[in-house]
C-alpha cells in the first residue's frame, strides 16, 4: 500500500475514465484538427493519470516510468501532428477535418 | 538483438549521412546493411538466451522468423521503390524514416514487456504517418497523413487504456509475469476483461480488421504507392505479430474473454473486406480492401491459440509480403505510364510485357489462394492450426471469403489479356529482378511448403 | 477509509488556488487608481502605436521552432529518473546518458544541416 491511499482507489479510476471519455467523445464529435488533437492529449492524460494511481496503489514504480514513456512520445507525436497540419493549412487554409473528403469509399 | 541494433545504427548512420554529405551513398548502403542484418538474424537462431536488455526484448526463434519475413520484405521494397528516393533532397530523411519504421517493426515482433510494445508502435507508426504525407504539395498525401495521424493517435490512446488496465491487476508490465497471473485464478478479473477488450480495439485498429477499418481505405488510396506498399506489408505484419504474442503469450488462459469477440471481428473483416473489393475500380484501393480481409485471415492465428498458429503466421505473412510487394510494384510501373490505377489502364498489358504478366497472374493467385502457390498453403496452415482446438464455422467464413475474392483477383489477370495495346512498359534492372524474385519465392515456397514450416 | 474526509486536502487546494485569484482581482481593482483617458484606453506595444490586425498568419518559422523546442524539450524527463539514481547506475547509467544526449545532439546537428533554424531567406 502506498501513501496516497487516503483517496481510494476507485475514485482514481473513475475519475480517469471520465477523462478518458470526455477526449474520445471530443475526437469523435469536433471537427477542428487542433481540438481533435487536444482531446487525443486528453486521452492519453487520463492513461497517465490511471498508470501513476495504480503505480502508487501496488507501490511499484514501472508504471511511472512508462508514463515517461508515454509523455516522451506523445510530444514526437504532437510534433509530428502539427506538422501534418501546417502542411494541410498551407495547401488548403484551413484546420477542419470536414475538407477531409477527397478519398471517397 | 544484434539486428535491432544493427537497423539502429543504419538509421543513425542515415541522419550521419545527412549532416556529413554522403547521402548519395545511403540508399546502397542501406540495402547491403540490409542484407548484412538478415544474414546476423539467422545467427541467433536457437539462441540459449533469448530474454534480453533486463528481459525487454525476446529473440526467440518465433522472433527471429518475424524480422526475417520484415527485413526480406524491406529488402524487396527498396529494390522496388527507387523511385521516392529520386528526389535528391530527402533521400537521406526518407530512407531514415523507412529504417526506423523497420525498428519499430521488430521491437513490435520481439517484445517481452509492454513497455517495448509501446514505443516499438508508436516508433513505426509516426514514421508511417510523415512517409504518407511525403508528397507535400498533393492534397491526397496530406489527407492520407492526416487521417492516419489521427485514426493511429487515437487507437494509441486506446491501446494504453488496455495496457493501464492489465497493469492495475497485474502490477506488471512483463508478458511471462502477466501470464502466471493470469493463470493462478485472477482477482481482478473486471480490469483485466476491461483491459482485454481496450487492447482489442486497439491493436484492431492497428491491424484495420472491420469495423476498425475505415480509415484503412482512403490512407492506403491517398499515400504515395510505394508507401502504401509499405504500410500493407510490413505495417500489417508487425501489427499482427504483436496482435499474436500479446495474445497467445499472455492471455492464453483467459481466451473467454476475446475469442468470441475476436472470432466475429475476423469472420466479418474477411467477409466485408472481399465483399467491396468487388466493387473497385482502381487496382491500389482493390489491394487496399483486399489487405484488410487478409487481416481477417491473420486473425485466425490468433484465435488458433497454439504454436502452430504462429509458423502458419510467419509462413503466410511472408507469402502475402512478397505477393503484396510485386503487385504494388507492377501498379506503380502502370501507374507511372498511364497516370492512374484504375483496371482500364491495365486493357492488354500482358501481351506485350511478359514478365509484368508473370508476377501479376502469379502474385494475384498467391493472394487468391489458388494451389501450388505460396498463398495457398498459408491459407491452409492457418486453417488447420485454427482447426486443431476449434469448430469448422469460421473456416467456412473464411473460404466463403476466398471464393469472393477469386473473382476480383482474375478480374485484373483477365483485364491485362482483355483488348489491344501495342505499349511496352519499360521495367528498370532492380524491378525486373525483385519480380524475378518474388516469382521465386512465391513457386518455391508453394512447391516446397515444408521449406518454412519446419520445427521451432 | 472511504470517507468525504479524504478529499479535505484537495478542497482546501481548490481554495487555496481560487481564493488566492479572487482575491488578487478584487483587490487590484479596489487599490490600483483608475483613470481613463483614451491615451489609457488605447491598445499598446511597448508606446508604439498599434496599427492593423493582430491576427495575421505568423511566418512559418515560428511553428517550426516552437515544434523543435517542444520535442528537445520533453526529452529531458528520462534525465530525472537518472539523476535521482544517479549514484545506483554509477559508470553505466553515465555512459547510457551520453549516448542518449549524443544521439539527441546527432538530431540537432540534423535539424540544423536541414536548414530549419535559418530565419533569413525565409520563404
Amino acid at each position: 500500500m502506498g501513501t496516497l491511499q487516503a483517496i481510494p482507489l476507485n475514485h482514481y479510476i473513475l475519475v480517469s475514465v471520465i477523462l478518458f471519455s470526455i477526449g474520445v467523445m471530443g475526437v469523435l464529435l469536433r471537427r477542428n484538427a487542433i481540438i481533435i488533437f487536444m482531446c487525443i492529449e486528453l486521452m492519453l492524460n487520463a492513461v497517465n493519470l490511471l498508470m501513476v494511481a495504480f503505480s502508487a496503489h501496488h507501490g511499484d514504480g514501472s508504471g511511472q516510468v512508462f508514463v515517461f514513456f508515454i509523455m516522451a512520445v506523445a510530444a514526437a507525436e504532437v510534433a509530428v501532428g502539427l506538422s501534418i497540419l501546417i502542411m494541410m493549412h498551407r495547401n488548403t487554409n484551413t484546420t477542419d477535418v470536414g475538407f477531409l473528403n477527397k478519398l471517397k469509399f | 538483438m544484434k539486428a535491432l541494433l544493427l537497423l539502429s545504427g543504419l538509421g543513425i548512420l542515415g541522419i550521419v549521412s545527412e549532416i556529413l554529405n554522403f547521402k548519395k551513398y545511403i540508399y546502397k548502403l542501406t540495402i547491403v546493411g540490409l542484407i548484412l542484418t538478415l544474414g546476423i538474424t539467422f545467427l541467433e537462431w536457437d539462441n540459449p538466451a533469448p530474454l534480453q536488455f533486463s528481459n525487454m526484448v525476446n529473440f526467440d526463434n518465433l522472433a527471429i522468423s518475424f524480422i526475417a519475413v520484415l527485413v526480406v520484405t524491406a529488402i524487396l521494397w527498396f529494390l522496388t521503390s527507387a523511385p521516392i528516393f529520386d528526389d535528391s533532397e530527402h533521400i537521406a530523411d526518407k530512407t531514415t524514416l523507412i529504417l526506423f519504421a523497420l525498428v519499430g517493426a521488430v521491437c513490435m515482433v520481439s517484445y517481452h514487456n509492454v513497455t517495448m510494445l509501446f514505443i516499438g508502435i508508436e516508433i513505426l507508426s509516426i514514421c508511417m504517418y510523415v512517409m504518407a504525407g511525403s508528397k507535400k504539395g498533393d492534397l491526397a498525401s496530406n489527407e492520407s497523413s492526416m487521417k492516419y495521424f489521427l485514426m493511429g493517435a487515437f487507437a494509441t490512446g486506446f491501446l494504453l487504456m488496455g495496457i493501464a488496465f492489465i497493469y492495475g491487476a497485474t502490477a506488471t508490465f512483463d508478458l511471462a509475469e502477466i501470464k502466471m497471473y493470469m493463470e493462478n485464478s485472477p482477482e481482478h478479473l473486471e480490469l483485466v476483461y476491461t483491459g482485454i477488450t481496450l487492447l482489442v480495439i486497439g491493436l484492431s485498429f492497428k491491424i484495420s480488421a472491420v469495423p476498425f477499418h475505415f480509415w484503412a481505405p482512403d490512407v492506403y488510396d491517398g499515400a504515395p504507392i510505394q508507401v502504401t506498399s509499405l504500410m500493407s506489408t510490413i505495417v500489417k505484419t508487425a501489427a499482427i505479430a504483436a496482435f499474436y504474442k500479446l495474445f497467445t503469450v499472455s492471455f492464453a488462459s483467459q481466451s473467454i474473454a476475446w475469442e468470441c469477440t475476436l472470432s466475429y471481428i475476423a469472420g466479418i473483416t474477411i467477409i466485408l473486406g472481399n465483399l467491396i473489393a468487388v466493387f473497385q475500380s482502381s487496382a491500389k484501393r482493390m489491394l487496399a480492401y483486399s489487405g484488410i480481409s487478409h487481416a481477417g485471415y491473420l486473425l485466425l492465428a490468433i484465435l488458433a491459440n497454439n504454436t502452430s498458429g504462429g509458423n502458419a503466421l510467419v509462413y503466410y505473412t511472408l507469402a502475402y509480403s512478397v505477393a503484396t510487394i510485386a503487385a504494388f510494384a507492377i501498379i506503380a510501373l502502370v501507374l507511372q505510364a498511364k497516370g492512374d490505377t484504375n483496371f482500364s489502364s491495365f486493357e492488354g498489358l500482358g501481351k506485350k510485357n511478359p514478365l509484368l504478366a508473370l508476377a501479376t497472374i502469379l502474385s494475384m493467385l498467391s493472394l487468391a489462394g489458388i494451389p501450388p502457390f505460396a498463398g495457398f498453403f498459408g491459407k491452409y496452415y492457418l486453417f488447420t492450426s485454427y482447426l486443431e482446438n476449434h469448430g469448422i464455422g469460421l473456416v467456412v467464413v473464411a473460404l466463403i471469403g476466398s471464393a469472393i475474392s477469386i473473382y476480383y483477383y482474375f478480374r485484373l489477370i483477365v483485364t491485362m489479356f482483355k483488348g489491344e495495346s501495342e505499349e511496352v512498359i519499360p521495367i528498370s534492372g532492380t524491378v525486373k529482378l525483385v519480380l524475378i524474385l518474388c516469382i521465386l519465392i512465391t513457386v518455391a515456397l508453394g512447391i516446397f511448403p515444408e521449406l518454412l514450416n519446419g520445427g521451432w | 477509509m472511504e470517507t468525504p474526509i479524504s478529499y479535505v486536502p484537495i478542497l482546501i487546494q481548490l481554495a487555496v488556488a481560487l481564493g488566492f485569484v479572487v482575491t488578487t482581482i478584487i483587490a487590484t481593482h479596489f487599490l490600483g487608481p483608475k483613470r481613463k483617458t483614451k491615451k489609457k484606453l488605447d491598445p499598446f506595444e511597448c508606446g508604439i502605436e498599434s496599427s492593423g490586425n493582430a491576427r495575421v498568419p505568423y511566418s512559418v518559422r515560428y511553428f517550426l521552432t516552437a515544434i523543435l523546442f517542444v520535442l528537445f524539450d520533453v526529452e529531458v524527463i528520462f534525465m530525472y529518473p537518472w539523476a535521482v539514481n544517479f549514484k545506483a547506475l554509477g559508470l553505466t547509467g553515465l555512459l547510457e546518458m551520453f549516448l542518449f544526449i549524443g544521439l539527441l545532439l546527432l538530431g540537432f546537428f540534423y535539424v540544423i544541416k536541414k536548414g530549419a533554424l535559418k530565419w533569413e531567406d525565409n520563404n
